[in-house]
């Protein structure tokens, strides 16, 4: 049990915070087999979504995106967060939604685009500034690079539905969907 | 599972024995390298990792220095020679993974930042860091600090 690499206990912790039945038991493998096994089948990736967005421009007010994660892999996401790297004054935040089209096809959080903008989470919650100075209102590079802890069991070949509301100002969204990604061939060989 | 470990004098002992081997096994490493990404232009750095052991990598951080007024917009993807394995798909926005958080905007400065990140690399792979700088006005120079744990006896 000491030996076990801090992937393992990572696993072994988001297996309390996960239900699905086959997700829980490739989990339960990936957090039994050698730890050397674990390192090599589960990794971690990148998933990288930009809009562009302008409150001006009609086309532009709403954007929409879908990443899409690789095949032959499961994936688990475990943490989101954006960055915009334009002035953004006081509350110019944009507001974004995630979805996932396929798998259990329940919303992360949010409702469609197409049903206004209910549901929408700013942007901003997907990564809380660390420090600096963060005035309401003063024009400052926002640019936050905590990501929000975030766990989702999407599968393989997921796909995820990000849309995005422009708000105050034009700016281009970045969004990062991190997550463990796990081959599940090296994991059960 | 640790609440009902039985802890007497020979559990104790095994358990003394067990962390000295564990340090025998795996050892904290930090592997600090440098590139220059040149302005307007996009390119490819190739590094060697670890010849220790098997590196399990457990975070970066990224350093560097903006000599200039105007937005950052220097992306960067990392790719292992093991498997054709990439950390991401996408080139990402450095501004995403190595800032400080908020600033005055585009004002000069130091930029940098930590975030976790698991990937196992294996002893003597090689690590690509695509970049791409070509919408940026002077070079940047990156000082990348991967931290983790060394894992000798796999080597």
């Amino acid at each position: 049990m000491i030996n076990r690499s801090p992937l393992q206990v990572t696993i072994e912790h988001l297996l309390g915070m996960y239900r699905d039945p086959a997700a829980l038991q490739l989990l339960q493998t990936a957090a039994s087999v050698p730890h050397k096994t674990a390192m090599q089948a589960c990794y971690q990736k990148d998933y990288l979504l930009e809009l562009a967005l302008d409150p001006a421009n009609p086309a532009l007010r709403t954007a929409r995106g879908t990443i899409i994660t690789d095949q032959g892999y499961e994936f688990f996401a475990t943490e989101i967060f954006t960055s915009w790297p334009e002035d953004l004054a006081g509350d110019a935040f944009p507001l974004i939604s995630i979805r996932q089209d396929n798998g259990p096809g329940i919303a992360w959080q949010g409702t469609p685009i197409d049903e206004v903008e209910r549901g929408m989470i700013p942007a901003r919650t997907f990564g809380p500034a660390t420090q600096g100075p963060v005035a309401r209102g003063a024009n400052l590079y926002r640019v936050y690079n905590e990501p929000k802890i975030f766990t989702w069991w999407s599968g393989d070949r997921s796909y995820l539905d990000i849309r995005a509301i422009a708000q105050g100002a034009a700016c281009t969204l970045s969004v990062i969907v991190s997550g463990i990604q796990i081959d599940r061939q090296t994991l059960e060989r | 599972m640790e609440a009902n470990f039985p802890l007497n004098a020979q559990t104790a002992a095994a358990l003394r024995a067990a962390f000295v081997q564990d340090q025998k096994f795996r050892r904290q490493y930090d592997y600090t390298r440098r590139i220059v990404c040149l302005a307007g232009q996009q390119g490819s750095a190739e590094i060697p990792m670890p010849s220790e052991g098997d590196f399990q990598v457990m975070g970066y951080n990224i350093e560097y220095q903006v000599q200039q007024d105007g937005a950052e917009t220097l992306f960067l993807r990392f790719r292992q020679q093991d498997g054709a394995r990439a950390w991401s798909n996408d080139l990402l926005p450095v501004r995403s993974i190595a800032t400080p958080g908020a600033r005055i905007a585009g004002q000069p400065g130091i930029r940098y930042g930590y975030r976790n990140f698991v990937a196992y690399v294996p002893k003597n792979d090689l690590l690509t860091i695509d970049w791409d700088n070509s919408d940026g006005d002077e070079d940047l120079e990156l000082w990348i600090t991967f931290t983790g744990n060394i894992y000798p006896v796999y080597g």
